[in-house]
């Protein structure tokens, strides 16, 4: 497969998964280009690779990564502006739905990169722990640990009556 | 899977049909990437040309504190850096990052799962002959891309490291205090003169 017909097939998804980690369209199509061009100098290669999805995932994480380790990396507040409140159409209870499904796009947003980048992986992609780990160059046990501080901070964050209601 | 996780999966899938639409993303990238390779191959000439000319004029008069060009000795450590390749104009570049180095790589670890190619970065670890600034350690660990395959070199970017190589290294540590060597000049082969210009400048 040549390098064309790799991004032509795999590039939307690609560039989901980058606008799930940027949150925003502009730096979501920056990183795929960045990342895009790490995989393309060494395209001869990669292209013999088993598991080519696996490597440009990983690129692709490691880049947002990278970005956001540095100093001039910000997150744009008007990213949000762009993103859909809900995708729920009115119905009974409605309100109660857009408001709790708002709350937790904010709180995701509001994630430790890293921590972003287990979610979107583990419930976007679907991909296990371990190749999570690999990807991350971390352990399966730091990526479940990770994972699970997330969803505490998310269960606790939007809905803390609960919490308190429950024993 | 608890009401949480299933929350965040609908969540992710909601807002995943409003990313932006590939387009001709690809063919950009492509043209991209040629006309990088374009300029290194022009650096790259010009480099060698400065190294010849600063070789003669460093045989005659004395160093200040500007750094040998980035290209002569720079290594192909690609990391993040080299995306956006700006290389250190002087030493002074060097002593804002938090940490320098001059070390010899005894050991390139890698994490490569089944099926799947080497990582993106492997842990690379050193022993240290001299720290300029932010440690203290006589063997360090600092991430840095790793090779595709055991002892496979980068075609465009150069010779590589290797164990039994001595680098310059520099960068800034990452998540959880692990150090991230940057590329791009900043962690280069080891040369007497580079290691005096870092050590005055970081000192």
């Amino acid at each position: 497969m040549g390098f064309e017909d790799f991004v032509q097939q795999r590039g939307p998804q690609l560039l989901r998964v980058a606008y799930l980690l940027t949150r925003d369209a502009h730096l979501a199509e920056d990183l795929v280009q960045s990342a895009l061009l790490e995989v393309y100098r060494k395209w001869s290669r990669v292209s013999r690779a088993q598991n080519i999805d696996a490597y440009v995932r990983r690129v692709l994480v490691n880049t947002y990564l990278d970005w956001t380790r540095r100093r001039s990396w910000r997150e744009r507040p008007s990213a949000e502006a762009t993103l859909p409140t809900s995708g729920h159409v009115a119905e009974p209870g409605a309100d109660t739905t857009v408001l709790e499904s708002s709350r937790m796009r904010e709180l995701v947003t509001g994630l430790a990169p890293q921590a972003r980048a287990v979610l979107v992986l583990r419930y976007y992609l679907d991909l296990d722990d371990a190749t999570i780990a690999s990807h991350l160059g971390v352990t399966p046990s730091t990526v479940r640990a990770t994972a699970s501080r997330a969803l505490s901070t998310l269960r606790a964050t939007a809905n803390p009556l609960s919490l308190k209601e429950s024993p | 899977m608890n009401p949480t996780e299933s929350s965040v999966r609908e969540l992710l899938r909601e807002d995943a049909a409003h990313a932006p639409v590939m387009g001709d993303l690809g063919a950009r990238v492509v043209t991209r990437a040629r006309r990088q390779r374009r300029r290194r191959v022009g650096a790259a000439s010009v480099a060698a040309l400065l190294a010849v000319s600063s070789w003669a004029v460093s045989s005659q008069v004395s160093h200040g504190t500007d750094i040998p060009a980035a290209a002569a000795g720079s290594i192909a450590v690609p990391t993040s850096a080299m995306r956006d390749c700006q290389p250190p104009s002087s030493a002074a570049d060097i002593a804002r990052l938090p940490f320098a180095f001059d070390g010899t790589v005894t050991a390139i670890g890698r994490t490569s799962g089944a099926g799947t190619i080497g990582p993106e970065y492997a842990p690379v670890t050193f022993a240290v002959t001299e720290w300029f600034h932010g440690g203290s350690d006589p063997v360090t660990t600092v991430r840095m891309e790793a090779l595709l395959a055991p002892g496979e070199v980068y075609g465009e970017a150069g010779p590589t490291y290797e164990v039994g190589t001595r680098l310059l290294v520099s960068g800034t540590p990452g998540a959880a205090g692990a150090l991230w060597a940057q590329g791009c000049g900043y962690t280069r082969f080891y040369d007497p003169t580079t290691a005096t210009y870092w050590r005055s400048a970081t000192r």
